[in-house]
Order: C-alpha cells, then sequence, then structure tokens
C-alpha cells in the first residue's frame, strides 16, 4: 500500500511532501522507486503536494486598486449600418502598482472574482457598449490600458476595482538549511532557502475566496464578431443583433433615397460551448 | 484549525501556519508552476512566432448613380445631369482557423501562466468601412497572458489568438479570422446582375422633373455572394456633369456613362474601373513569449 510520504535528503537538498506511486525500494532510500517523486519533481508532478524545486508561487505584492473610468459617449450609425456600433471607442491607461522588483514579474490582475485574460469585458452596457481591460507589466510598474465599443447609447463612468497577484520568482538554492523550525520566531524553512513560511504563497484553502483563471480558448469569433467567456462561466457578445449592413441608394449629389434592405445581423452567431472550465486561486 | 509551525501528522495534511496564518497546507488546492528548466521562453530569451492573418477573399461592388435636375436656361429647356461610379471592394463572408502546437507540455500540466508582448509589423493598407484596423491591446510590452486575445475588430471583421494547453497535452496556438455576412442584394435583372433603386429610367434628357436613382452591381456571376464594401477612394470613382438642351439636335446621348455591370454589354464608357484591388488587409504579429508551465490541483 503507497503513503503520502514526507522526506528530505540531504545529498540534493530536496524536501518535499508526495504521493509513493508504488512500495518499490527502501523506503528510507530516497533513490528508491517509491521515492522517485523526491528527486524528480517535474516527471512526478501529479504526485507532488509540495515540493522544494517547484515555484509554489511567493506572491510579492498582492492588493487592489480602483481606477476611475470616464463615460464613452454613443454614437450614431454610419450610413452603411442599420445601426450604431464602433470598435475604437475610447480608451485609457492607468497605474495599477509600482511593483519595486528589478525583473517582469508574472502577475495575475482580476475585477470581481475573475481573473482578466487580456481585453476581457470589465463593464458591458447596452447595444454594444463595453469596456475591454488589457493589464501589462514593465520592469517598474503594473498597469492596465482599456479600450471600449459602443453603440447608440453612452457607456458611463465607472469606477472598476482591480485585484492584483504579484509573483515573486523563486530563489536559487543557498545556505545549508535542509529543514528547519526556529521556536524564536517561529519560521519554517526547507530546502535550501527555497521555501520559508514567513513569505506568502498562492494556494487555496478551504473557506477562502477564490479567483477564478480560465483554463482554455476564451474567445470565439463568427460572423465577423467576437464571444468572449469570462472565468466564471459568463459571456459577452458586443455586436448587437441589430447591426446590419445595407447598400445606400444614393443620388448623384450623395442624398439618400431610403427604402434599402439590410442584409442578416452582423452579430456572433457561433457555436462553440467555451473553455472546458476554469481554476481557482486564491491570494494567501 | 491554525498551525503555528510544522504540522505533520500520520495520515493527515502537511499544514506550515505563521502568525496564525495558514502558508501551506497540502488539504488545499496545490497551485504550482515547474523549475525555470522547463519555462517556454524567457524575458531574456523569448519564443518568438509570427502571426499572420491573410488578406481576406474580396471581390468588388459597383455603384453608378445619377441624378437630373430641370432648368430654364438662356438658351431654352435644359437639364444638368450628373453620374458618378464608384467601385466599393468587397470582402466576403468566411471563417477561418488554425491551431499550431507551439511545444509539448510536460506531462500532467494544466496551466501556462506567462507573457506576450506584440507588435503588427505588417498592417492593413486601408481603411474598412471607413475605419483604421487598429491593434486592440497595448503594442511591445508584457501582457501577462492566459486565454485569448482579440487582436483586431472592426464592423464585420475580428482576429483573435489563443495560447493554451489542448487535450492532447499540447501548448497550441490557436488563429482565428473572421468576416461577417454582407448587405441584402436582390436582383433585379438577372441579366446584368444589378440591383435598382431610385426612378425607373437613367438620365437619358426626358425628365420633365427632377430625378434620380442609380444601380448596385456586383462582381461574379448573377446570383453570386457578394461581400462587404469595405473600401473606396478617389482612384475607383468617376463622376460627371454635363448640360444638355431638349432642343439641342445631335447631343450626345449621356446614357449611363458611368455605369457598369458584370454583364460587359451594360458597362458604360466611362466606367470606373474595378481594379487593380488597391487593398490588403493582411496583417502580420511578431509575438513573442515567455511562460511557464504549472499546475492547479482541481
Amino acid at each position: 500500500m503507497t503513503s503520502s510520504v514526507f522526506m528530505v535528503d540531504p545529498v540534493t537538498g530536496k524536501v518535499a511532501f508526495f504521493d509513493e506511486p508504488n512500495t518499490v525500494g527502501d523506503p528510507f532510500d530516497p533513490a528508491a522507486a517509491r521515492n522517485a517523486p523526491l528527486l524528480d519533481a517535474v516527471t512526478n508532478l501529479i504526485r507532488e503536494r509540495f515540493h522544494v524545486d517547484l515555484d509554489h508561487l511567493e506572491v510579492a505584492l498582492a492588493g487592489t486598486t480602483t481606477i476611475p473610468h470616464l463615460a464613452v459617449t454613443g454614437i450614431a450609425a454610419d450610413p452603411k449600418l442599420a445601426s450604431a456600433y464602433g470598435t475604437n471607442a475610447g480608451g485609457d491607461d492607468n497605474l495599477v502598482v509600482n511593483h519595486g522588483l528589478p525583473y517582469v514579474p508574472i502577475c495575475l490582475v482580476a475585477a470581481g472574482s475573475n481573473i482578466l485574460w487580456p481585453g476581457m469585458p470589465v463593464q458591458t452596457g447596452v447595444n454594444g457598449a463595453a469596456r475591454y481591460a488589457t493589464p501589462y507589466v514593465d520592469g517598474t510598474a503594473l498597469r492596465v490600458a482599456t479600450k471600449a465599443t459602443i453603440g447608440d447609447t453612452t457607456l458611463a463612468s465607472a469606477s472598476i476595482s482591480y485585484s492584483y497577484l504579484i509573483f515573486k520568482a523563486p530563489p536559487a538554492a543557498s545556505g545549508d538549511i535542509l529543514f528547519q523550525f526556529d521556536p524564536d520566531t517561529g519560521i519554517v524553512a526547507m530546502g535550501l532557502g527555497k521555501f520559508s513560511s514567513d513569505r506568502a504563497y498562492l494556494q487555496v484553502a478551504a473557506g477562502g475566496s477564490p479567483l477564478g483563471l480560465s483554463v482554455g480558448r476564451t474567445i470565439d469569433l463568427n460572423n465577423g464578431a467576437p464571444k468572449g467567456w469570462n472565468p466564471d462561466g459568463t459571456t459577452f457578445a458586443p455586436v448587437p443583433a441589430a447591426l446590419k449592413t445595407y447598400l445606400p441608394y444614393l443620388t448623384y449629389g450623395g442624398a439618400d433615397l431610403g427604402g434599402e434592405t439590410s442584409g442578416a445581423s452582423m452579430a456572433y452567431a457561433g457555436s462553440y460551448a467555451g473553455p472546458p472550465s476554469s481554476l481557482q486561486v486564491q491570494a494567501p | 484549525m491554525t498551525i503555528n509551525g510544522f504540522d505533520l501528522s500520520p495520515g493527515a495534511d502537511m499544514i506550515i501556519g505563521k502568525d496564525g496564518r495558514t502558508v501551506f497546507t497540502s488539504a488545499g488546492r496545490m497551485a504550482t508552476l515547474l523549475p525555470s528548466a522547463n519555462d517556454f521562453g524567457t524575458d531574456a530569451s523569448p519564443q518568438s512566432v509570427t502571426l499572420t492573418y491573410a488578406d481576406v477573399s474580396k471581390g468588388w461592388l459597383y455603384n453608378w448613380r445619377w441624378q437630373s435636375n430641370y432648368v430654364a436656361g438662356s438658351s431654352g429647356q435644359q437639364y444638368n445631369l450628373g453620374e458618378r461610379g464608384d467601385t466599393f471592394i468587397s470582402a466576403f463572408a468566411g471563417e477561418s482557423s488554425s491551431t499550431t502546437i507551439l511545444t509539448a507540455a510536460p506531462a500532467d500540466c494544466n496551466v501556462f501562466i506567462g507573457k506576450v508582448k506584440l507588435s503588427r509589423p505588417t498592417a492593413p493598407n486601408k481603411t474598412w468601412l471607413g475605419n483604421t484596423i487598429a491593434v486592440k491591446p497595448p503594442e511591445n510590452v508584457w501582457i501577462p497572458f492566459n486565454g485569448s486575445l482579440l487582436l483586431e475588430e472592426q464592423v464585420g471583421l475580428a482576429r483573435a489568438f489563443s495560447i493554451y494547453i489542448d487535450g492532447s497535452g499540447n501548448l497550441v496556438l490557436h488563429q482565428q479570422q473572421s468576416v461577417s455576412v454582407p448587405p441584402a442584394f436582390s436582383e433585379t435583372d438577372t441579366g446584368d446582375h444589378t440591383l435598382y433603386y431610385g426612378a425607373s429610367s437613367g438620365p437619358d434628357g426626358t425628365h420633365s422633373t427632377t430625378a434620380s436613382g442609380g444601380e448596385w452591381a456586383h462582381s461574379g456571376a448573377s446570383g453570386a455572394a457578394i461581400g462587404l464594401p469595405v473600401y473606396n477612394d478617389a482612384s475607383l470613382s468617376v463622376a460627371k456633369t454635363y448640360l444638355v438642351s431638349l432642343f439641342t439636335p445631335g447631343v450626345g446621348n449621356p446614357d449611363n456613362r458611368c455605369r457598369r455591370t458584370t454583364n460587359s454589354a451594360f458597362v458604360g464608357s466611362q466606367a470606373a474601373p474595378v481594379s487593380p484591388d488597391p487593398t490588403n488587409y493582411s496583417s502580420v504579429y511578431s509575438l513573442q513569449i515567455a511562460g511557464k508551465f504549472g499546475r492547479i490541483s482541481s
């Protein structure tokens, strides 16, 4: 019968808590087949519960920044369109937080309980109006850029709260502490400095407030129009059903004689079922 | 239960706590990324991918329109006649997609968390329905990436890409392009593939009052699909005005000088050209990827 094993290897400096793949070999021999997850975390990933070689996503910064966005004024319909719809509507670019790390970190940014995929809608109005947010990061700051689509109705101004998680790159091995609990500081340290309980790591424990991370394709295109799937399963297809084109009946002077017949709706009409799932993560 | 320190009881989970905070528990969902040796691109040495979106499938639409206005001139009854012909490059409805395997993901990984940086060295060379086909996301910056990204959107046109681990365990790049359905086009004369509107006859100098009308014609055979009239410019247009006296013998028949249909017998002598097509709506993106594989247990 296999067991869950916590094991330390002083030769390699590895520390792991894992499910044995088999019962072959000496339980106390790090090189035994049953202890393969200790020496090779990548190949045995599904059996790992903890391993100092893995990046357990130490959180450098976590917080929330509220950004006010201006209203986007509704537009009139183009002469060839049966209703108004514009895709080059207003946008802005705002600081979320200065991260202070000496490299470009991995970041997750969420609106509500949804971790943003780039260009995910964060505010929706009527008749095609919506605001879309794309986080981006450089060596100094995490920022969010927004753009909008608009129909005949103004998209209201909005203050949107963006939660962020900025991750540190895992530290290189240093020192000689394989496993230590310091009763004076209460710190648990493992794996030659790779793990320390005075840091914060991403995970989800029962009773938390998780954020959804999309897995899979979150946008589908059809009929010249996009549709997006948010991590919580909600969807948004901006192109309104009323958007149709027609061939204008113009005179020589450009006057529209009217009476045109519009084509079919230009709204999304695809059959993609959306990404298979979303995963839940949580700030520490 | 709050643990301060390290707890690993036989048959139980490993719990690490500090100052009343659970730092790690194997009872929760494990969220972990693989070591850097398994990265797919780094900031300093990203994976580079070229995203090419082909030009759309195109034809043409032709709009001939006219107007005659009665004027009482010094030489008698006259008509100001005007004709105009405009060629519109039309984009046919169409869906296209492709999936490219970037690499095999390490076993049991279910997430790819990374960043992309993009630029568009080749942009569409003309407007689309009068609007620039802009790049929607910010360019030349690292964008935290999961799922998909809508690169371009105009009325009736959209382009997107996605990066994800597919059901076979491969990290894949999925590209998609879509062009919408066209305007309605009810051909009123299957002989010349046109849609007439306005007054029933052309500017032949016989109208006693102001009159106007026109017709739309399309490329291809009668009944063939038409496309969105996405582009028109001055080089694909003609405009003619002339004064006709009803009492001046020998005034040339100005009928349909700028008219054009797909039936060459009806092509006006001064019709606008329908070629060459000045548009190229292809886009080429340079995409850099730096990301990590990992596993978030469900």
